[in-house]
């Protein structure tokens, strides 16, 4: 490569951006761990240093833990139905993995039109889902009624307003918007399966199922591992469908709080606890990076040759 | 791709016509090649099983859409007597009022400014530092790395409080700017390690041949690099495109309504702001107006969907591999 000249082009091309990205990134996050130890309510121009007082607060607090199992319950409900499906869907269309050799009539339109929801903004799917879920005129009811029952017999209140069904309602939703994406990266995972193993099996006498078992699923497992960790950091992070979905709330605390609409509150509606507000997300970061060192770990697995 | 040689199967292309009592013969198109020939009917049926289940899960994606639009065209009152039944007459008028007086088209117009200076910069930026990476290894390029791999990894929601003290002391709080710049820097990381990847499976011939007809290092990057980059430049905005207009945490907390009429709001916290004053039921179309403002947010994700439909499923997909 040409020596000379070269640091002014490294240096103009790397100054605009590494300045954006550490005004507004790099300092946010430093100072999101830094305010985490102090009091700050945002009207004082200094910090005051409380120690670890925000952190023991948040772990004696009940909200804050009811947070957290409604995203563990979220954590488990979504990625198997997502991934589950997916993983049928794809399964089908490809007639087991040998898409090369027996796709599936409609193939392509089906993979057009289930990816469609991933590129619709979440706000969008939450209003939609609210609307379908509701107990005078919504969708669902239309559905029920016809088939001679009622929503709220089934569910007191309806999905939404009801503690018991709202986090489900709310994982259907997720569940709607992302299988056809996730779909799709299987499609491509079996895409890069050879067709002789399939003729071989084939030779041997295994059927779709047994095919689909013995020869796509094991080949693209870490594709599965891969779309489970990106998903299940996707539902930790998870909030503009819980905060448009959860607004009507029956409950002080919207009976769906999850770490992140919690955070929010206690930030920017209740009575702007910064402090307390950051150690959250403190915590929220050392979940994330728990389960990215879980990647990591999972993806540096020696891969299947073929 | 292994499935481009099917296109559009004739029976499957209209899945929306019936409901999902599609069991009758025949409605199915053919399916395996020379089987169910002469089986009972139970077996039969369950060779379609696989064929049932796709076309129940299209219902299940388009049905709740196609309800939004049809109801984006009827009144409160038809919409409460029954969810099924068509508009009594037809309003295109509803979008005409939904555009002016829910100002939908105040909210489109602010997202469409946001949006496009914000995949502008994040492109312009995340190409720039790309190519440097890729291209011109350096001492401290593996820190760079690191710095913004750790942007990649961790919750916008440890940076959101201190962002908005960041924002209002800049002077950019409630601005159509501060949301172009917070957009672009928190879209950085990932655009890079996709340009990067893709400027390295660039041929280095090219650029070489160049150097060697003297031109300088900034002429190879903007006359021979960036061309050859087009495709990649095209997945990466198109990505950005999607996930800025998608944004909605982030204008709430940096962009809080500033006037009676929430001028300043983008499509997201817009709509939001409707299905929550609904309640009030401020006109005899006011669901209908928010379905439309629904449905024209939709429009610019469907046409970008329709027309770069392969850059959309790899751009995306490689997000998840990343």
């Amino acid at each position: 490569m040409h020596q000379r000249g070269r640091w002014p082009l490294i240096l103009t091309f790397l100054a605009p951006g590494l300045i954006l990205y550490t005004v507004f990134v790099l300092s946010s996050f430093a100072q999101g761990v830094q305010i985490s130890f102090t009091n700050w309510t945002g009207f004082t121009p200094t910090l005051e240093y409380v120690g670890l007082d925000n952190y023991l607060r948040l772990f004696r607090d009940g909200a804050w833990w009811r947070a957290v199992s409604h995203n563990a319950v979220l954590l488990i409900v979504i990625p198997v139905l997502t991934l589950g499906l997916a993983m049928l869907f794809a399964a089908l269309i490809t007639r087991g993995g040998a898409g090369n050799l027996r796709a599936m009539p409609g193939a392509e339109l089906y993979r057009v039109l289930f990816f469609f929801p991933q590129v619709v903004p979440v706000v969008i799917i939450g209003i939609m889902f609210s609307y379908l879920y509701a107990s005078r005129g919504g969708l669902l009811q239309g559905v029920l009624q016809m088939l001679g029952t009622d929503l709220l017999t089934l569910v007191p209140n309806g999905p939404l307003g009801n503690p018991d069904t709202i986090l489900l309602a709310i994982a259907l939703a997720s569940v709607w918007s992302s299988v056809g994406f996730y779909m799709v990266l299987f499609l491509s995972a079996m895409g890069g399966v050879p067709t002789e193993l399939y003729e071989a099996a084939a030779l041997d006498g295994a059927g779709r199922m047994r095919s689909f078992f013995h020869v796509t699923l094991p080949l693209i497992w870490t594709h599965a591992q891969t779309a489970l960790i990106y998903l299940g950091i996707g539902t930790l992070d998870s909030y503009a469908l819980i905060a448009v979905m959860a607004m009507t709330g029956t409950a002080g605390d919207f009976g769906a709080d999850v770490m992140s609409t919690y955070l929010y509150r206690t930030a920017f509606s209740f009575s702007s606890q910064f402090g307390y507000a950051a150690a959250m997300g403190t915590v929220m970061m050392l979940a994330s990076v728990a389960l990215a060192l879980v990647t990591f770990r999972l993806t540096r697995r020696e891969e299947m040759q073929y | 791709m292994s499935t481009d040689t099917s296109a559009a199967d004739p029976a499957t292309a209209a899945p929306t016509a019936t409901g999902p009592a599609t069991t009758g013969p025949g409605t199915d198109g053919p399916t395996g090649p020379g089987r169910g020939a002469g089986r009972s009917w139970p077996s039969r049926l369950l060779g379609r099983a696989p064929q049932l289940i796709l076309v129940a899960w299209a219902l299940v994606v388009a049905v709740p859409l196609a309800w939004i639009l049809m109801s984006s065209l009827k009144t409160n009152a038809e919409i409460y007597r029954s969810p099924f039944g068509p508009p009594g007459q037809l309003r295109p008028d509803v979008y005409a009022r939904a555009w002016a007086e829910s100002n939908i088209g105040a909210f489109f117009v602010n997202t469409v400014v946001v949006v496009a200076g914000g995949v502008l910069l994040t492109m312009t930026l995340s190409a720039m530092t790309a190519y440097v990476m890729a291209r011109y290894p350096f001492p401290g390029s593996r820190a760079l790395y690191w710095l913004y791999l750790a942007g990649m990894t961790f919750p916008v929601f440890l940076a959101i409080v201190p962002l908005v003290r960041i924002v209002q002391a800049l002077g950019l709080f409630a601005t159509p700017m501060g949301l172009i710049l917070v957009y672009a820097a928190f879209s950085l990381p990932f655009s890079i390690f996709f340009l990067t990847a893709f400027f390295r499976t660039l041929p280095e011939e090219l650029s070489e041949a160049a150097f060697l007809d003297g031109a300088g290092h900034f002429g190879v990057f903007f006359r021979i690099m960036l061309p050859l980059a087009r495709p990649g430049l095209i997945s990466i905005g198109v990505f950005n495109f999607l996930g800025q207009w998608n944004q909605f945490l982030l204008p709430q907390v940096l962009n809080p309504q500033q006037d009676q009429e929430r001028s300043n709001f983008v499509l997201s916290q817009g709509l939001v702001a409707l299905a929550l004053g609904e309640n009030y039921e401020t006109s005899p179309t006011s669901i209908a107006q928010l379905f439309a403002g629904l449905i024209i947010s939709m429009v610019p994700v469907l046409v970008v969907y329709i027309v770069f439909q392969r850059q959309v499923q790899s751009g995306l997909t490689a997000g998840a591999l990343r």
